[in-house]
């Protein structure tokens, strides 16, 4: 919220000072109005007007009684003024504590039109209204009302120069983002399509569904891989898509903390017990009531979740909950309790030693050098292509989306290679 | 999302000390050499004043990259190349220097960020109405930050109480400083060794190979200035009067203001944070110290004049400038105050714990402190803290009656490093609660908590908390609830994978005859069992106790904790709503919905909220003794339409859920007797979800074993759910 605008000025006569401000009285005090300025402005007079070299060099801040000004000194020298030259600055207060970073954009927007319009037409220099009146301060007043009103402002200058100004807010930069990641959308992405979306976006669409990982999403719709991920990124950035892991049958989960705030809420447990209901029945979708009978309660699905643990594949505890899983989406099941973060995925890691690598490495070289012509069967060799994966620091899914094998296969692989440790974290 | 800790991150870009006598304000030094721009040219400077060892070889090389500041020189040169005046579009982009650099083609050496030192002085000079108070001005995307520290009104800098005194001797002393660092310096240029003269670890080896280096350096500078000292004098600055007169007397004059301003360029979401952390935990409390110290003994006034006497040479046309490494190597060695700059700056740039002693009587310690675990494991989409501690141990309320839950009776302390390497640094501190430190350090342990510590060394447990408390804020430590071999662990779901490799060497030299870590993590990786089960024998136990703590020290593992809920079997529900109390509200159909959904509407009703009171209570509003015949009686298979549920707290249980308490109290006597009864009766407080059930044998002082009996008989019921976490 921006507090007050102001434009300071050098004068030739009385040097540093406040041509105009909005609201009036926020910055010097006028015996006309009793209210007390937002700030004391004479200390900080010399570092908004300050020497030439620090104009037009960049956006200009300080803090000075809990309030934050930003500025963008401006500069222009030419014989035709006194003194050859022109310094002006507008400057924004905003509270001390508040987030700054959108009016940034403004506050240069703001003193380069106007640098602009003085070098064509002295806009600012021949503009001799009184104080708190005038053109520039009619501007500053729209200025102030509708940024703080409606984030944006549209204001026509002259003939040929409008002010176009909107508030935008500054998002994280979105996470690293890997080929066994699973992107779900969070809203309904569909509806915001436009034709100016990315074409690559419009191929990977459809297959944005919580299951498909970054990587089958790319062969689905036959894309390059580095634009989807590019564009899966882009949803990132803008908060439209979740990230999940790759659902299957082999993978553990297990509770966090959070698995409490589940258990104690209601809301959650209503809307778990909606989510995981079977999807040929999607009546209940639409009357969740009256299905009631064939919901689970919150108390069961409580214990259902708190039945997974490590070491436990999802296969596994089918096992053990056959009366369950007929009744329940499965995968919903265990992709709620993610996207809540109650649940979290157990990953594998497998880790040989780096001695060892190194030693398989020599010796398949010399293998080589030996007898270039004799294949040893690929099954008791161990996999070359897998090496680079077992540092520790690749988990299976991304081993397996990589390498497009199956768990299966990939421990079938791994058994080539002997002394495997495995890791769950 | 914001309320997750982010990465330690200080964005510090450099150190400033900003002097004003009664003229002008001007930078006196700044660290590193060269903030803000390619600074690797200068790499061996800054380790070589960082930890202040040189070796010649290292500076030697070093130097003939170094070149001091010409590289930059043509750098801003080119930048300044764009004037706005040629600028049509208006746009003063931050890249785009301003034009006035054109006249400068030489940047002096205290010159920072493509500004001239006298204007950035001045900017960072604020009004006297500033005086101790928190300082920021931004220049694009840096931001400096400080603590201004102005003189008293009448020019010095003690309390009013002896004005003469002060006034009176610290222009002498400055003086002294003056006299003895000029002479320094004259015996510098006559190539004596004068460096190891004053600096304050002598290592004559050293600082003859670096007169040597120093020697040959020179040699460099002086063909540099033949080829461009004419234009040097020709176009030298205006602002900053050169010649030594001047800067005599500003020597002289009294210092009236100082301000050290830290440089940071925070992202700008973290911006706010960021510059928090900063100011609250290094910037005002270094000021707080040097204004201390000034006023003591005019440590700034001195050290900033002894600055002056060895950089004023720097910019002056006609001598033979030493090289900045030089400078440096200089200053850091003869000035403590630059020399703990440049020390803080190292180490919190690192997000380490600056140790920095200005005078030989005062040192400080200054960090940023870092949280030592998470609660909450960070999605893809969070920002990652790999290797941090994963527990809720600390977040979550441990202990009622204690007043610091992280510092409970019943947590202990982990040592992040070998204790006798905390024991010497204590030693070489000679902090004043050394004494007791050491004598706590010896008598600590992992796997006894403060209350048994206390028991048997005889360490009052406040003080015990004090010193844990002391151990934990310098990074030397950690509470942790006591480990436990019939504990579970498992890899920590934040375990730092990218240190696997490297860790497994540390693991296999502390431990060689163990088997390594990643056979460990893979046996811990399995169905979460006690950690006994995985010694070979019994033999094995203190290894694998020692093991253990060295894995949690590295967060390798995390304990995963139990915690329960109090669950009503549809058969209590049946028989409490068979048999309605003679409350009038109790017999209204709501109540007979599922569970404690209805809190809100019947906790009004002065439901007495302790555990204690609503058994006491409740019965008595019960007077249902057929009940007892019902419970057991109850049909299992009998379909009912009210599902079981859980009680999320039963300390503060609704009068319905408190009525469900005591029938399943009751139906617990029934089934399993009296003792089980009693015990249900003092544990069913910690079945919130809350509270980890590990601490019960603790609390209670009951046995483990005992305790797991009682929770399997009592989940065997129906009567309690538990669950896993962190």
């Amino acid at each position: 919220m921006l507090k007050a605008i102001f434009l300071a000025i050098f004068d030739v006569n009385e040097g540093p000072k406040v041509l105009h401000q909005v609201p009036t009285s926020s910055i010097t005090a006028s015996p006309s109005t009793p209210s007390i300025p937002l700030l004391h402005f004479p200390p900080i007079a010399n570092t908004l007007i300050p020497h030439p070299t620090l104009c037009n060099n960049g956006l200009l801040q300080l803090t000075i009684a809990h309030h934050r000004i930003l500025s963008y000194p401006q500069c222009i020298s030419s014989p035709f003024y006194p003194r050859n030259a022109y310094t002006f600055n507008f400057c924004l207060v905003l509270a001390e504590d508040a987030d700054f970073s959108s009016y940034i954009f403004v506050v240069r927007k703001l003193n380069t039109l106007f640098r602009t319009l003085e070098e064509q037409s002295q806009y600012l220099s021949k503009d001799d209204s009184k104080p708190d009146t005038g053109k520039i301060y009619a501007l500053c007043e729209i200025l102030l009302e509708d940024l703080n009103n409606y984030s944006e402002a549209m204001i026509p200058i002259d003939d040929s120069n409008t002010l176009n100004i909107k508030l935008f807010p500054t998002y994280h930069p979105p996470p690293p983002l890997y080929a066994h990641h699973v992107p779900l959308s969070t809203v309904r992405l569909e509806d915001l399509v436009d034709e100016n979306w990315d074409l690559t976006m419009l191929r990977i669409l459809p297959h944005i569904n919580g299951i498909n990982s970054v990587k089958q999403i790319s062969l689905l719709a036959d894309a390059d891989f580095k634009l989807v991920k590019k564009a899966i990124r882009h949803l990132l950035y803008y908060g439209c898509v979740l990230l999940l892991d790759v659902f299957s049958f082999s993978a553990i989960y297990a509770c966090t903390a959070e698995i409490s705030e589940f258990v104690e809420s209601e809301e959650t447990q209503e809307e778990c017990a909606r989510y995981v209901a079977p999807r040929e029945d999607n009546a209940a979708f639409a009357l969740p009531k009256g299905d009631e009978g064939e919901m689970f309660s919150g108390t069961e699905l409580a214990e259902l979740y708190l039945s997974l643990r490590q070491g436990l594949s999802v296969r596994n505890w089918c096992y053990d909950h056959e009366d369950v899983v007929s009744k329940i989406d499965l995968r919903r099941f265990i992709t709620f309790g993610v996207i809540k973060g109650f649940l979290y995925r157990v990953h594998k890691y497998a880790f040989v030693t780096p001695k060892k690598r190194r030693k398989l490495a020599k010796d398949e070289l010399q293998n080589e050098l030996r007898k270039p012509k004799v294949n040893v069967p690929k099954d008791e060799e161990p996999d070359r292509k897998l090496e680079k994966y077992l540092d520790g620091t690749h988990c299976f899914d991304e081993i397996c989306t990589d390498l497009m094998i199956s768990e299966k296969e990939l421990n079938q692989r791994l058994k080539a290679w002997g002394d495997v440790q495995i890791i769950c974290r | 999302m914001s309320s997750q800790p982010l990465p330690p991150n200080p964005c510090l870009v450099a150190i400033l000390l900003i002097v004003k006598t009664t003229d002008e304000p001007f930078v006196a030094f700044h660290y590193p050499p060269r903030p803000g721009e390619d600074n690797s040219r200068f790499k061996g400077i800054f380790r070589d004043n960082g930890e202040e060892s040189t070796s010649s070889s290292d500076n030697e090389s070093q130097d003939s990259g170094a070149e001091a500041p010409e590289p930059s020189r043509k750098e801003v040169v080119q930048k300044g190349d764009s004037p706005p005046d040629i600028d049509e579009t208006g746009s003063a982009s931050p890249e785009k220097n301003g034009g006035l650099f054109q006249n400068w083609s030489q940047q002096r050496w205290n010159d920072l960020f493509g500004y001239q030192s006298s204007l950035l002085a001045r900017l960072l000079c604020p009004a006297s109405s500033c005086h101790k108070k928190r300082f920021e001005v931004g220049l694009n995307d840096n931001v400096f930050i400080g603590w201004p520290v102005f003189a008293r009104p009448e020019g010095t800098w003690k309390k009013v109480q002896k004005p003469r005194r002060s006034s009176s001797r610290s222009k002498p002393t400055a003086e002294k400083a003056n006299r003895r660092s000029k002479e320094l310096g004259a015996s510098r240029v006559q190539n004596t060794s004068g460096t190891d003269e004053n600096s304050d670890t002598p290592r004559p080896a050293v600082a003859v190979e670096s007169q040597s280096e120093m020697d040959q350096d020179w040699e460099v500078q002086d063909e540099r200035e033949t080829l461009s000292s004419a234009n040097k004098t020709k176009l030298r600055g205006i602002n900053k009067p050169s010649d030594a007169s001047t800067t005599v007397l500003k020597e002289e004059r009294p210092l009236v203001m100082f301000n050290i301003v830290f440089v940071l360029k925070p992202p700008p979401l973290e911006y706010h944070l960021r510059v928090k952390e900063m100011y609250d935990n290094v910037v005002k409390k270094l000021g707080k110290a040097l204004r201390w110290e000034q006023m003591r003994s005019s440590f700034v006034a001195k050290e900033s004049a002894l600055i002056l006497s060895l950089t004023e040479t720097m910019d002056s046309p006609g001598s033979a400038n030493p090289s900045l490494s030089t400078l440096y190597y200089d200053l850091v060695s003869q000035s403590s105050l630059a020399k703990g700059i440049s020390t803080l700056y190292n180490s919190i740039a690192s997000s380490r714990i600056a140790h920095v002693s200005l005078t030989p009587s005062s040192s400080l310690s200054l960090q940023i402190p870092i949280g030592s675990s998470i609660s909450v494991l960070p999605t893809p989409l969070e920002p990652q803290l790999p290797g941090l501690w994963l527990t809720t141990a600390n977040s979550m309320p441990t202990d009622d009656d204690a007043q610091t839950s992280q510092l409970g009776s019943h947590f202990t302390l982990l040592l992040l490093s070998d204790v006798h390497l905390i024991l010497s640094d204590i030693n070489a501190a000679a902090s004043p609660i050394a004494k007791p430190l050491s004598h706590f350090l010896r008598v600590t342990s992992p796997w006894k908590s403060f209350y048994q510590i206390s028991q048997s060394s005889g360490i009052p447990l406040s003080d015990i908390q004090f010193l844990a408390s002391h151990l934990i804020y310098w990074r030397r430590a950690r509470a942790i609830p006591p480990l436990h071999h019939r504990d579970i662990y498992i890899v920590s779901p934040n375990a730092d994978m990218r240190k696997l490799a490297s860790a497994t060497s540390a693991f296999a030299k502390a431990f060689p005859a163990l088997p390594p870590l990643p056979k460990l993590l893979s046996l811990l990786s399995s169905t979460p069992r006690p950690y006994v089960n995985l010694m070979p024998s019994k033999d094995h136990k203190p290894a694998y106790m020692d093991i253990l703590a060295w894995l949690m020290r590295e967060n390798w593992v995390t304990q995963l904790r139990t915690f329960a809920w109090v669950r009503v079997p549809s058969q209590i529900k049946e028989a409490v709503s068979k048999h309605p109390a003679s409350n009038s509200f109790d017999k209204s159909p709501q109540n007979t919905a599922v569970d404690d959904s209805d809190d809100a509407s019947t906790s009004s009703l002065g439901v007495p909220d302790s555990i204690s009171s609503s058994r006491l209570s409740v019965p008595l509003s019960n007077p249902a003794s057929p009940t007892s015949s019902t419970y057991t009686t109850l049909p299992f298979t009998q379909t009912t339409s009210q599902s079981p549920s859980l009680i999320s707290n039963p300390r503060l249980a609704s009068a319905l859920a408190s009525r469900y308490l005591s029938a399943i109290s009751k139906h617990i006597l029934e089934t399993q007797g009296e003792e089980s009864q009693s015990a249900w009766d003092k544990c069913v407080k910690h079945f919130d979800g809350k509270h980890a059930i590990e601490t019960i044998p603790v609390r209670e002082g009951w046995k483990r074993k005992r305790v797991a009996l009682l929770l399997t008989g009592w989940e065997e019921l129906g009567v309690l759910v538990r669950g896993r976490h962190w």
